[in-house]
């Protein structure tokens, strides 16, 4: 149900661009793709990838399906677990981690709904560089197409 | 024109101006490595500026120019400016760079008693606040050129590459910020015995530099607008101990460097000596 916390040991996929990429050993994507921006009160759009059932690949599979957000070949998803996330972030900085589900409905513009949907939303204005951080450090990267 | 007389009192600030004709051609020329100023007239006559080349040294004077040019500059062999004059007007000085023109106002000269006027600034430079204009693109891709001989090829391309993805991008807000992308510079040739980064740029033309052995062992460095570095650290939990440790801050490169270094969990950060 909206705004429901997404449960610890589910995952949660957000569009990377090639920019936030590092382009070191671990090639893995950087705090750059967890940075809030004023425009994102709401939070960073993610995809909840457990509300399909079947394997990572299936729920991948079907969140890239029901993305809306623009992907180009060169985008990646950053698959973070959401009780790490919220457990370095608790231990980190001493606030809660809020990951929310958002579904969207269809309407004019988008002919399907999107049930993944969901939110990373706002932490502390002066946390968040370092929240996305420690987002990003725990991020595994998937393909976006 | 007299060559080496020196004021005797300090210079009334100059508002910077509009870059002349001949300052904006001067532009097109420059590259990183050589940074030169252009004075202009800022009264009936008295004075013209002239520019020698030396091989930079941190004296007190170089250091303050040194510390307004931030990271276009430091550690690297600069057109060092100097000033001959006959009289006590009021003179404006434009450094120009391979990321923009600062404008730099109100000097003092001073005599050095070493045969040329010495000078000191009287104010910092004005920051160069607008963002990567493509003019300035263009520029920072013939300073990175100039930059690969000082941080190494990697360090160029990529930051090249980032500069070539924020142009694809349909925001123009992306472009990275000149003084994130002087900042970074500034600790890279500062800190040439750590290791590459990974480098990345956000959403808002900010750059990172992140370092990472793992989820509970990394370094994520922002290099913002303002000239600060926000930083945050985390290891693993002492010995015997489970979890992880984190530090996060804001602050100068010195500072940085100081949080790195006070962590051995990071040693591996620095690179060893002959390695």
């Amino acid at each position: 149900m909206k705004g429901d916390q997404i449960p610890n040991e589910h995952h949660v996929a957000h569009l990377c661009k090639k920019q936030h990429l590092l382009d070191d050993h671990s090639g893995g994507v950087s705090a750059a793709a967890f940075i809030f921006r004023a425009e994102d009160n709401d939070g960073l759009s993610c995809n909840w990838l457990e509300h399909t059932s079947g394997t990572r690949a299936e729920q991948l599979a079907r969140v890239r399906e029901l993305m809306r957000l623009k992907r180009r070949s060169s985008n990646r998803l950053a698959v973070i677990n959401c009780g790490e996330s919220r457990a370095a972030v608790r231990d980190g900085f001493g606030v809660d981690l809020s990951i929310i589900e958002d579904p969207l409905p269809a309407d004019e513009k988008y002919a399907t709904s999107d049930p993944s949907h969901a939110l990373i939303e706002p932490p502390p204005g002066e946390l968040r560089d370092f929240i996305a951080a420690s987002l990003s450090a725990r991020a595994v990267v998937e393909p976006a197409i | 024109v007299t060559t080496g007389s020196a004021l005797t009192r300090p210079i009334e600030p100059i508002l910077p101006r509009p870059p002349s004709e001949q300052q904006a051609q001067f532009n097109r020329s420059i590259s990183l490595r050589v940074i030169t100023g252009v004075a202009r007239k800022g009264n009936s006559d008295g004075y013209e500026f002239n520019q020698r080349a030396p091989t930079f040294t941190p004296n007190e004077t170089n250091a303050k120019f040194v510390t307004s040019l931030g990271a276009v500059t430091y550690g690297i062999p600069v057109v060092s400016p100097f000033v001959t004059y006959s009289g006590d007007h009021p003179y404006e000085l434009a450094i120009n760079s391979a990321l923009g023109t600062l404008a730099a106002y109100g000097m003092v000269p001073i005599d050095s008693g070493r045969g040329a006027p010495d000078f000191r600034f009287y104010s910092d430079f004005a920051t160069v606040d607008e963002e990567l204009t493509t003019e300035a693109a263009r520029e920072a891709d013939r300073a990175l050129e100039q930059l690969s001989a000082e941080l190494g090829h990697a360090v160029s391309d990529r930051l090249h590459e980032l500069i070539a993805l924020a142009r694809e991008n349909e925001s123009p807000e992306t472009l990275p910020s000149p003084q994130s992308f002087r900042s970074l510079v500034d600790f890279l040739v500062r800190n040439r015995e750590i290791r590459k980064p990974g480098l990345a740029l956000d959403d808002e033309g900010i750059l990172w530099a992140e370092w990472r052995r793992g989820p509970d062992c990394f370094a994520a460095l922002r290099f913002l607008a303002d000239g600060n570095i926000r930083w945050t650290i985390v290891t693993p939990a002492p010995m015997r101990k489970s979890g992880r440790v984190t530090w996060h801050g804001d602050g100068g490169a010195d500072d940085v460097r100081s949080a790195i270094d006070a962590r051995r969990a990071l040693a591996w950060i620095v690179r060893r000596a002959g390695a």
